[in-house]
């Protein structure tokens, strides 16, 4: 009688165990997904900065340097890119790429504060409809931002739960990060607007 | 009040009234039922005239098929009447897109309004999870309103008038998207089709209660020819009072199970609507740009109303009330303007964002303010 008792009990274990692994597997491959929307919308940005240069060039040839700067804002970002979509959630990396998509945002704004000067440029169709794509291109990264943010933190609390937390370790499951604010001095700024 | 309070309150409330168009339902056929007993009783002598019976086993065998087949048949009747509407209905997004005269806005256009539709929509379907919907333009339209429908994520469909398009700022927009991508994150297209459903079997009695007062409706031919029918029926075939009394009561029955329903129908729209509202501040966190569209909505001329007849039967997928009511605070789709403006962003000075609300170059500048 103990005996199926003890094994009724064991597989109650088992199947608990199981869930818990399993569990833990589906909420880390949903954040995984959710950063790789995050990359498939930062390849689009990077992929629309040459288009904006080759049309902006032509208004404002004078600005090489500015140019000069995106153009090297969007080749960090793009290697940073790379080696967080090898390991998403991992510290550093998110980190590293926060920053460099941080730059380039940066640069990206200098030069469209220069573009102010340029009343042709401003006009310009093909350039309205570049800052459509990237104003676009901004609100999807922040809003799929948002979705791995919320991924990860459904992520992390199953993690710590208890009794979940016992074997999470053990299972080899380890705390995701969240894609945070930089601490970087440009963003902490606080936000300038003169007309 | 955060709109996740606002979420659940709705969805509390939408349950209920769920519940309650059910039991009305219920109550409906078990009347329908009490109605017709009395009526089949009574004419089963007259039946019977007609059928040999060997014994009274037989006979009684025979009366009680007549009475409860006779009382099932319009339950079933008025059940298949809403299962043909469900059939009716349940046609993709893409063909309901085509009925009311929407042309559909491809990934790569041109036009800049269109193309900043485009990116709402994908920045929307981004927010809030929900697979991206094919996006299409009632150009005929000049009301600002939109609509979602659909039955699977696989053809579902979003449609926004050209008004929409040239009142909107872009954030204003966005509000509006967000808003129609709760209605299929929500489930309200599946909804809409039952409860179409629903109202469909209640009207079926409603028509056969007309059969039944008079079925010689379809006859063709003179007046004189006409009296010949009403006298045959009602003179010399005493079983024609019968089915008056059956139809006059199966009409009341009809009549007021219809009030019930629409009354139940447009409440839970209603609940719903502000479920939409609540989640689009969820997905835009722009509770302004929300406030900022009904507010925009509120000070233009053309309002929301949708001139295609079609619209009747999407009404409670639009933004805004796409189809005049009687008696708006009973059967309206859509709670206020004013009521939504200030549920999504209490304290909202409609007059001082009107003067200085963003308006983007690519807007048309020809829509002016009433």
């Amino acid at each position: 009688m103990s005996n199926t008792m003890f094994m009724i009990l064991l597989a109650a274990l088992v199947f608990w165990l199981v869930s818990v692994f399993n569990g833990l597997v589906l909420l880390r491959n949903r954040y995984r997904n959710a950063f790789a929307q995050i990359d498939v919308q930062l390849k689009r940005r990077h992929d629309l900065i040459p288009n904006l240069i080759e049309t902006a060039k032509g208004f404002m040839a004078h600005e090489r340097a500015t140019f000069e700067a995106v153009v090297q804002a969007r080749n960090r970002a793009v290697q940073a890119g790379a080696a967080a979509s090898a390991q998403p959630g991992d510290a550093n990396a998110m980190q590293a790429l926060v920053q460099a998509e941080s730059a380039l945002g940066g640069t990206l704004g200098r030069l469209f504060a220069l573009s102010e000067a340029y009343p042709e440029l401003k006009s310009d169709q093909n350039m309205l409809g570049l800052q459509e794509e990237l104003g676009s291109t901004e609100n999807r990264i922040a809003f799929a931002r948002q979705a791995f943010n919320d991924e990860v933190t459904a992520y992390n609390t199953r993690r710590e739960v208890f009794p979940d937390r016992l074997f999470t370790g053990v299972f080899g499951f380890e705390a995701a990060n969240l894609m945070t604010a930089t601490e970087s001095a440009d963003e902490r700024q606080p936000v300038k607007v003169s007309f | 009040m955060s709109f996740s309070t606002t979420q659940a309150r709705a969805r509390r409330v939408s349950r209920r009234l769920i519940l309650l168009l059910v039991l009305g339902l219920v109550a409906m056929t078990v009347t329908t039922v009490v109605v017709m007993l009395p009526f089949l009783f009574f004419s089963y002598p007259l039946v019977a005239k007609n059928v040999n019976v060997a014994s009274d086993l037989e006979q009684a065998v025979f009366l009680l098929a007549w009475i409860v087949g006779g009382a099932l048949l319009l339950p079933l009747l008025a059940l298949l009447a809403s299962l043909l509407e469900v059939w009716h209905l349940s046609s993709g997004g893409q063909v309901v897109a085509e009925r009311i005269a929407a042309r559909r806005v491809v990934s790569d256009v041109a036009d800049p309004l269109e193309r900043r539709l485009f990116n709402v929509v994908q920045e929307m379907s981004i927010a809030s999870g929900v697979p991206m919907p094919s996006v299409w333009v009632m150009d005929a339209e000049d009301g600002i309103n939109a609509f979602v429908a659909g039955h699977d994520a696989g053809d579902s469909v979003m449609v926004v008038t050209r008004g929409a398009l040239r009142a909107l700022n872009r954030d204003e927009l966005q509000a509006v998207i967000g808003h129609e991508f709760s209605h299929l994150l929500n489930g309200d297209c599946r909804l809409n089709i039952r409860m179409l459903a629903a109202l469909a079997g209640i009207e079926f009695l409603g028509w056969l209660s007309v059969v039944f007062i008079w079925p010689f409706s379809e006859v063709e031919g003179s007046l004189r020819h006409k009296l010949g029918f009403f006298l045959g029926w009602y003179v010399l075939m005493p079983v024609g009072w019968l089915f008056l009394l059956a139809g006059l009561l199966l009409w009341q029955v009809g009549a007021v199970g219809r009030f019930f329903a629409l009354l139940i129908k447009a409440s839970l729209s209603r609940q719903r609507e502000f479920l939409a509202d609540a989640s689009s501040v969820q997905f835009t966190r722009n509770p302004l740009a929300l406030a900022g569209a009904l507010a925009r909505i509120e000070a233009s001329g053309q309002g929301t109303l949708i001139r295609h007849r079609y619209a009747a039967a999407l009404s409670h997928l639009f933004f805004g009330q796409a189809v005049t009511v009687w008696w708006r605070w009973l059967f309206a789709t859509h709670p206020t303007l004013r009521e939504r403006i200030s549920l999504a962003c209490p304290g909202f000075d409609s007059q001082a964002y009107l003067r200085q609300r963003k308006v983007e170059s690519i807007e048309d500048q020809t829509v002016t303010f009433a």
